[in-house]
């Protein structure tokens, strides 16, 4: 009985001592916590002041979490795309005859439509030879790139690649896929670039048109991002543009390089001030569907200082 | 013991980051992508109260400010400030309740995507909230609730677990038992 009794009190001591850190431990996170927000707050406000004034010394830390990141997400990746194509394969019996028979119905409006572009193209490399643009990017050197994450908030077009600067990689590298542009490289790590494509809301491209070589402004936007397409600004009211001409990065622009094939345009129109025109380019790539990319590993300004 | 805890906050902030940006990018429902670092915050907060969750705010908050953000603070900032008033529900705390920590992750998540689109878009001159709102917000509010839905629990109970230290109950059972 008395073992049992100093069991209990031994018991009895050891927790009343625990309450009593615990209580100290508490009261001290407590008050804490509240001084710690407006500091943290205040750190928040100052480190994105600083950041945006001094966007390149911040460049290293950025890219330093991104080196950490971009080798589970390379290998994460693999796991997704696998999980990806499952879900292809769940794709029910009717959707995929329904989807035949509208891919033969395209078939044959292709075919049609090839028979037009074969006689088109002796006009269209004339055209070229006089504009001396079009194919000339396929001398550019390149790199391949495999797509490894995509922005993850669904307001931007950005994504990340798997080559970086110890492949050659520098920022404003133009980048293309298949064979339209995709967009322009903003930030470079060591083992990983991030690409801003040319459909983000934020994003400006100076192009000028190959049939009629009249410049003017490419601007990504949101609402049209989600169908692919970009806004054409700033069309001169004189411009001959018609639905299907072929557009191309001008010369004017100071990141991308001359010439690289960007879309066709379609839907031009008056714009509200009645000043310019407005339309829509559909750009030659696949923004839904982008995998592998080619960076374009010469830059502008390269050129212009040789 | 508190660093093993930071370690682990750590490390599933990083993997839940990983496991959006990579994995749901191919699972999309509508265009979204689920916010599950906001759902890990909540939880974090509704188990183990204002401080904690704060601090799992910043770290997410600064997670995608690093890795996708344009100034370092924008995200950490309202993830902070969410992260601290979802620890107010853990006065309530009962690891049975379904409905606040669900509730949390769907205000937390409504107010952080009208913030966002304030800094990106309002502070440019865009005003598409409309657009921004049921085509881009709400998609990504409700997919996240759905994902919450299906882990909030596993969740709370891993944290639950981690944090529990000897309680006095247990102490008082132990006597009980040596008593008999």
């Amino acid at each position: 009985m008395a073992n049992i009794n100093s069991v209990v009190r031994k018991k009895h001591r050891r927790r009343e001592k625990r309450r009593e850190k615990e209580k100290k431990e508490r009261i001290n996170i407590n008050i804490d916590a509240k001084y710690f927000l407006y500091l943290l707050i205040f750190l928040c406000a100052i480190s994105a002041y600083f950041s945006y004034v001094y966007q390149d010394k911040f460049a290293p830390a950025k890219t330093f979490v991104g080196s950490i990141l971009t080798p589970m997400q390379n290998g994460i990746n693999t796991a997704g795309k696998y999980i990806l194509s499952k879900k292809e394969l769940l794709k029910s019996k009717e959707e995929l005859i329904l989807e035949n028979a509208k891919l033969k119905e395209q078939v044959a409006s292709l075919e049609a439509l090839n028979i037009e572009y074969i006689t088109d193209t002796a006009e269209l490399s004339e055209l070229r030879e006089l504009y001396s643009v079009g194919q000339k990017y396929s001398d550019y050197p390149m790199v391949a790139a495999t797509v490894i994450s995509r922005d993850s908030t669904g307001l931007y077009d950005v994504f990340t690649v798997n080559k970086g600067s110890k492949d050659g990689i520098k920022k404003d590298m133009n980048v293309i896929a298949g064979n339209g542009l995709v967009g322009i490289v903003t930030e470079v790590g060591s083992h990983y670039c991030k690409i801003r494509s040319i459909i983000d809301d934020t994003s400006y491209v100076s192009v000028m048109s190959v049939q009629t070589s009249d410049t003017f402004d490419l601007h990504g936007n949101l609402e049209m991002m989600a169908d692919g397409v970009v806004k054409a600004e700033n069309i001169s009211i004189d411009a001959k543009l018609k639905d299907g001409d072929e557009v191309v990065t001008s010369y004017i622009s100071d990141k991308y390089l001359q010439g690289i094939l960007v879309g066709y345009v379609s839907d031009i129109k008056m714009a509200s001030d009645n000043m310019t025109k407005i339309g829509i380019i559909k750009p030659a790539s696949d923004f839904m569907h982008i995998n592998n990319v080619l960076i374009i590993t010469e830059l502008k300004q390269g050129i212009a200082e040789e | 013991m508190v660093i093993v805890r930071i370690v682990l906050g750590l490390i599933g902030i990083i993997l839940a980051y990983v496991a959006q940006s990579s994995i749901f990018v191919n699972l999309k429902l509508a265009g979204a992508i689920p916010d599950l670092l906001i759902i890990i915050v909540m939880m974090t907060a509704f188990v183990r109260g204002r401080g904690a969750g704060m601090f799992m705010g910043l770290f997410s908050g600064l997670l995608i400010d690093f890795a996708i953000g344009d100034f370092i603070g924008m995200y950490a900032f309202i993830y902070l400030i969410a992260g601290y008033f979802a620890g107010y529900s853990n006065k309530i705390y009962n690891k049975a309740d379904n409905l606040l920590p669900l509730g949390t992750v769907l205000i937390s998540e409504l107010i952080i995507n009208i913030y966002l689109y304030v800094c990106q878009f309002l502070l440019r001159g865009r005003a598409v909230f409309g657009y921004v709102f049921f085509k881009i917000s709400l998609p990504r509010v409700i997919y996240t609730l759905l994902v919450a839905l299906i882990v909030y629990k596993p969740i709370i109970l891993l944290i639950d677990f981690l944090s529990r230290q000897k309680s006095d109950e247990e102490d008082d059972e132990e006597i009980i038992l040596e008593k008999v």
